[in-house]
């Protein structure tokens, strides 16, 4: 018994526990912020689509039956330049993910 | 308490939550971990990994385990992900294993030299034994071990210990 407690004296002398840094609690809400922010940019880069969808099928509904060659063209420009513009969004929540 | 943690997450709390467990959780979470990683900057490192992670999947949380069992399962993952990526990397060279201990009298030096010799799942037993205030409970929620099972590798691990100290004294 007694060989047993100078054991684990010599164990927990020979062990002390540790200490946390101090900035540790900072760093995890820091990162937490980080995480948000992603989370928020992901929600958002996936209501991109369907949303540019909803409006632009209201925008070629109306003009459609008026001016046909005309809202075709524009059509093919802004669904080039929302594809583009969608890349540019999604390279952009990348980047701002890393940082 | 982990009660407090579960009824601020019902009450969708999150933050609150987190909070909470952050000031349960924390010390015992980096002490595990740097039973297992031996590195006082890679455990913190690897306990601020497993806070993210407990925060991402704290919504997930349905109250099926406890909240400690959940919390230092996340955080044993966490740290057996970064041992498997490393034994892969590199070989650790022989003088980065050891840290630099706060007392280091020949007594204490030798006593952990004989830890070192123990099994694996012993040595770490008794190193967390020792850091958690000789607390069986906690040893056995935090390696997800039976109280009677860390019980006995402590009783394998204080006979062998008692051993070589023997061999070494004689």
């Amino acid at each position: 018994m007694n060989d047993e407690c100078s054991l684990d004296e010599l164990l927990t002398r020979a062990y002390v526990a540790p200490q946390l840094g101090v900035g540790f609690r900072a760093s995890v809400r820091m990162r937490i912020r980080a995480e948000k922010r992603k989370q928020l940019w992901e929600m958002l880069s996936s209501l991109v689509a369907p949303g540019a969808g909803v409006i632009s099928s209201g925008i070629f509904a109306f003009l459609v039956p008026q001016v046909a060659s005309l809202a075709l063209t524009l059509g093919l420009i802004l669904g080039g330049a929302t594809y583009l513009g969608q890349l540019l969004f999604i390279w952009l929540t990348e980047e701002l993910g890393e940082s | 308490m982990d009660s407090d943690v579960e009824q601020l997450l019902r009450q969708g709390q999150r933050d609150r939550a987190f909070e909470r467990i952050l000031d349960l959780y924390e010390t015992k979470v980096f002490r595990l971990i740097f039973s297992l990683v031996g590195n006082t900057a890679r455990a913190e490192e690897l306990a601020q990994d497993s806070f993210v992670k407990i925060w991402q999947a704290l919504e997930l949380f349905d109250g099926r385990a406890s909240l400690g069992t959940w919390i230092y399962t996340i955080a044993r993952n966490t740290a057996f992900t970064y041992l498997r990526a490393e034994s892969y990397r590199r070989t650790v060279p022989l003088e980065s294993v050891a840290e630099p201990v706060a007392r280091l009298d020949s007594e204490d030096y030798g006593i952990r030299r004989l830890v070192e010799r123990l099994p694996e799942d012993q040595r770490q037993v008794v190193t967390l034994y020792c850091y958690q205030e000789q607390s069986v409970e906690d040893v056995a929620q935090m390696l997800d071990l039976p109280i009677g099972t860390v019980k006995s590798q402590l009783f394998r691990a204080r006979r062998m210990l008692a051993e070589m100290m023997k061999e070494v004294n004689a």
